[in-house]
């Protein structure tokens, strides 16, 4: 079992766009796995995996308009997010949560696109514990 | 008397649990970082409600459930409610993964539906062993 060392501060990916900030707490989430690399790793590769389920299933939601599904669908992308330390992520899916939580879906199609751009960005960050891996 | 701070959590007890999350990211954080801590450790996992039921009626007997509370194909409620209507599993601990201290669903599942313990998400799996066995320890001095 591989242990590294937790990264200090924030690992920080150009925004592909102004919404976008790409970000994840390195230090929080090496915090997480308990410097557990190994266990990062796998954690990432089962992310990846589901990613595009937890997506479709909110894009899904807010085409029919199905509030409930939405709430649910956001909340799951939600906590995975918040458990990768992808702050400004969860913010935005906690966003979508609570619109499914209140009923009110106008908007959520452009909060989606807030949030697409939020996960382009984080994905190089989370690959990069991949490639670190295998070094 | 013992502070909360200078209590000292037994890394090397045998324990049965069963986690239950249908984000399996966690599921596999749980399993892994409860067996990091404490290799005596045995977790079983169920993505919903519904398979949660399923293993509490097989062979294998829980020491604690640990469990997310909104979950499709059965939550974490519809779970809690059936234990404590089944004889067999009713003062099994139930430990709640919520996702906000103070929320009102915490709050409900205090008041209405007697969850033993909750721990906030994004949980380290630490804090999850500690509320683990706190509960079960607090629930057999009830005893």
């Amino acid at each position: 079992m591989e242990h590294v060392p937790a990264q200090q501060g924030d690992v920080t990916q150009g925004p592909p766009q102004k919404s976008a900030t790409g970000k994840i707490d390195a230090e929080e989430l090496m915090v997480r796995v308990d410097g557990d690399m190994e266990l990062l790793v796998r954690l990432v590769k089962i992310f990846f995996a589901e990613l595009p389920k937890y997506r479709d299933d909110i894009a899904a939601a807010i085409a029919v308009g199905d509030s409930h599904a939405l709430r649910d669908a956001a909340h799951s992308l939600k906590s995975v997010l918040g458990t990768f330390a992808a702050h400004d992520g969860h913010e935005i899916a906690l966003r979508l949560e609570r619109m499914g939580f209140g009923g009110e879906m106008a908007g959520a199609q452009e909060v989606l696109a807030e949030l697409d751009l939020e996960l382009e960005a984080i994905r190089p960050l989370l690959a990069g514990f991949l490639t670190h891996s295998n070094a | 008397m013992k502070t909360e701070s200078t209590i000292e959590i037994d890394y090397s007890r045998q324990l049965r649990i069963l986690v239950v999350d249908d984000v399996a990211v966690h599921r596999m954080l749980l399993k892994s970082g409860l067996n990091r801590l404490n290799p005596f450790v045995k977790v079983d996992e169920a993505c919903s409600g519904s398979e949660a039921m399923t293993k509490l009626q097989g062979t294998e007997r829980y020491d604690a459930v640990v469990c997310d509370w909104l979950m499709p194909n059965g939550s974490g409620e519809d779970l809690l409610r059936w234990m404590r209507a089944m004889p067999h599993f009713k003062r099994i601990p139930f430990i709640m993964l919520s996702g906000k201290s103070g929320s009102q669903e915490i709050i409900k599942a205090f008041m209405e539906l007697g969850v033993d313990g909750y721990v906030v998400k994004p949980f380290m799996p630490r804090d999850v062993y500690q509320k683990v066995v706190d509960t079960i320890d607090r629930m057999a001095q009830k005893k």
